[in-house]
C-alpha cells in the first residue's frame, strides 16, 4: 500500500512527469540518434544535458523549480551537485568516446528509471504514437485533481515556444 | 537534391509523404521546415517541425503533434504578422566580436531568439520565398550573438559564484566549463550560425571553421584564468561580470511575515528570509550575503541576473 501526498502528486509529481515527458525520453532519443550517426560529440553533450536535467528532477521531486540554463547552474552550484562534478572531470566533447557515451546513458536510464518509480503513476511515451492519446488522459486527470485541490492549472503555455 | 529533400532524407522521409499528412492544414498558408533538420543538423531520429505562417490572427503556436510512421512531425501555425514584427526588431547596430559581429542594445528574449534561429533557416515546404528576408541575415547574426554574449557573461557570474563557495575543485570546474561552452556558442553565432540549440554546438563550430585543437581547448576550460585566455583566443572581450551583472528581485515575489519574521514568498512555493533578497551589482550582493545565499536566491527563482546594457554597450564600441 502506498499513500502520497495529493498535493504533491498534483504539483511536485506533475511538473517532474512532464519533463520525463518531453526532457528525458526526448533526450534519450537525442543521445541515440546522434550515437547511430556517428556523431559522439553531440551525443555526449546530450548526455550532460540529460544528465543535469536529472539531477534538477531530484531537487523538484523536493519542490524546487523546473530550471534550466542559468538558473538550473546556480541550483545544482549551490548544493555541489554531483553533476556538476561530472561535468568539470569528463574529456573535452570533441574527445569522448561513445563507450563513455554508452557508459553514461546507462546513468541517465537508469536515473531515468529510478525517478519513475518514485511517481504515483506510469508516465506514457508521449513521443511514440501509441503513447500520445495515454498521455493526453493522464494530463486531463491530472489537471481535474489540481481544479479539486484548488490549485490553478498547469501553465502549459511555459513549455510552448 | 534540394535542401527539403536532403533535410528529410535524414529521417528517411520524403517531401510527399509530408505533404500527404499534413493534408488540407496546407490550404491555407505557407509551410516551412524548421529546426535542426532545416538548419542542417538533425539525425534520423530528429522531429520534423514545420511552421505555418496564415493571417489567423496572433497568440496561437500551441504546437500540434503528428506521426510520420515512428517520426514526430510537431506542427505550429502563426500569424504572418508575428515574422514581421520580428523582423522589424532587428538591431541595426553591431560591432565587431568573435571574429564576427554583435549588436548593440539589449537582448532578445530567449524565445525571439530561437524564433531567429529557426525561421531564419527556415526551408519552404512548396516553391515559396526565403520567410524572412535574405539582406536580415546580418542583424540576425547580431541579435542572436547579443543574446549568446549575455548568456555568457551571466553563465562567467555563476561560475565566479560558484568559485567562491566550492571546496571542491570538479564542481568549479563544471561550472566553468559551462561558462566556456556558452562562450563557444557566442563565437559561432557571431560568426553566422544563429540556430539555437545547445547540444548542436560542437556541429556548428566545425562548421564555422573553428580548428579542432581550439575547440578541444575552449571545452577544457575548468577555472577562471583558462576562461579569460579562452576568450583571448576567440577575440572576445574581457568583461567583468561582477560590474555588468545584477541580481534583481523577481518582480513575482511577495513580503510575508510570519510572528515578527520577514520572509519572501517566491513562487507560492518557497519562503526565503527577507535578508537574503537581493538588488544590487554583484559584487555588491555577493559581498553582503556571500555566494551561497546568491546561488540559492537564484536557484529557487527568488532573484535574476541582469546585464546592464548601457555600460556592456560602452565596453563594446
Amino acid at each position: 500500500m502506498s499513500v502520497y501526498g495529493a498535493r504533491w502528486v498534483a504539483s511536485e509529481a506533475m511538473e517532474v512527469s512532464v519533463v520525463m515527458a518531453f526532457g528525458i525520453d526526448g533526450g534519450i532519443e537525442d543521445i541515440e540518434g546522434a550515437l547511430g550517426a556517428g556523431d559522439v560529440p553531440t551525443a555526449f553533450e546530450a548526455t550532460l544535458e540529460a544528465l543535469a536535467t536529472l539531477a534538477n528532477m531530484r531537487l523538484m521531486l523536493n519542490g524546487a523549480l523546473r530550471s534550466r540554463g542559468l538558473r538550473r547552474l546556480a541550483l545544482l552550484g549551490a548544493t555541489d551537485d554531483p553533476v556538476l562534478a561530472l561535468i568539470g572531470s569528463t574529456p573535452p566533447a570533441i574527445e569522448a568516446t561513445e563507450e563513455l557515451v554508452e557508459s553514461l546513458l546507462e546513468t541517465v536510464r537508469a536515473q531515468s528509471n529510478e525517478i519513475r518509480a518514485a511517481l504515483p503513476f506510469e508516465i506514457p511515451k508521449m513521443r511514440k504514437p501509441d503513447g500520445l492519446f495515454p498521455t493526453l488522459r493522464v494530463a486531463k486527470e491530472l489537471e481535474q485533481l489540481r481544479h479539486r485541490l484548488g490549485l490553478p492549472p498547469y501553465d502549459w503555455n511555459d513549455l510552448r515556444v | 537534391m534540394d535542401l527539403l529533400h536532403a533535410a528529410l532524407e535524414k529521417v528517411g522521409k520524403s517531401a510527399e509523404e509530408l505533404r500527404a499528412l499534413l493534408g488540407s492544414l496546407l490550404d491555407d498558408g505557407s509551410a516551412y521546415l524548421v529546426g535542426s533538420l532545416a538548419a542542417s543538423y538533425g539525425n534520423r531520429c530528429s522531429d520534423i517541425d514545420i511552421h505555418i505562417f496564415d493571417d489567423g490572427g496572433e497568440g496561437r503556436g500551441a504546437p500540434m503533434m503528428y506521426f510520420l510512421d515512428q517520426t514526430i512531425v510537431d506542427v505550429v501555425q502563426f500569424d504572418r504578422m508575428e515574422v514581421d514584427q520580428l523582423v522589424a526588431s532587428l538591431p541595426s547596430d553591431w560591432v565587431p566580436l568573435g571574429g564576427g559581429h554583435c549588436a548593440l542594445g539589449p537582448a532578445k528574449s530567449r524565445k525571439a531568439q530561437i524564433r531567429l534561429g529557426r525561421w531564419s533557416t527556415a526551408i519552404p515546404l512548396d516553391d515559396l520565398p526565403p520567410l524572412m528576408p535574405v539582406e536580415t541575415k546580418d542583424a540576425v547574426v547580431a541579435a542572436n550573438a547579443r543574446g549568446a554574449l549575455e548568456e555568457m557573461i551571466c553563465t562567467a557570474a555563476i561560475a565566479h559564484l560558484i568559485d567562491a563557495r566550492s571546496d571542491a575543485s570538479a564542481v568549479r570546474g563544471g561550472a566553468w566549463r559551462r561558462a566556456a561552452s556558452s562562450m563557444l556558442e557566442l563565437v559561432v553565432r557571431s560568426r553566422g550560425e544563429v540556430f539555437v540549440g545547445a547540444k548542436w554546438l560542437w556541429a556548428k563550430a566545425a562548421k564555422v571553421g573553428l580548428p579542432r585543437e581550439v575547440i578541444g581547448r575552449i571545452d577544457s576550460v575548468r577555472v577562471s584564468d583558462e576562461f579569460r585566455r579562452a576568450a583571448a583566443e576567440l577575440r572576445v572581450p574581457d568583461l567583468d561580470p561582477f560590474a555588468l551583472v545584477h541580481v534583481k528581485a523577481n518582480p513575482s515575489v511577495e513580503e510575508f511575515e510570519l510572528n515578527h519574521r520577514g520572509f519572501m514568498l517566491v513562487n507560492d512555493q518557497h519562503l526565503l528570509d527577507r535578508d537574503l533578497m537581493t538588488d544590487g551589482t554583484l559584487a555588491e550582493e555577493m559581498d553582503r550575503i556571500g555566494p551561497s545565499a546568491v546561488l540559492t536566491a537564484l536557484g529557487i527563482g527568488a532573484t535574476t541576473l541582469a546585464v546592464d546594457d548601457t555600460t556592456l554597450d560602452r565596453t563594446l564600441r
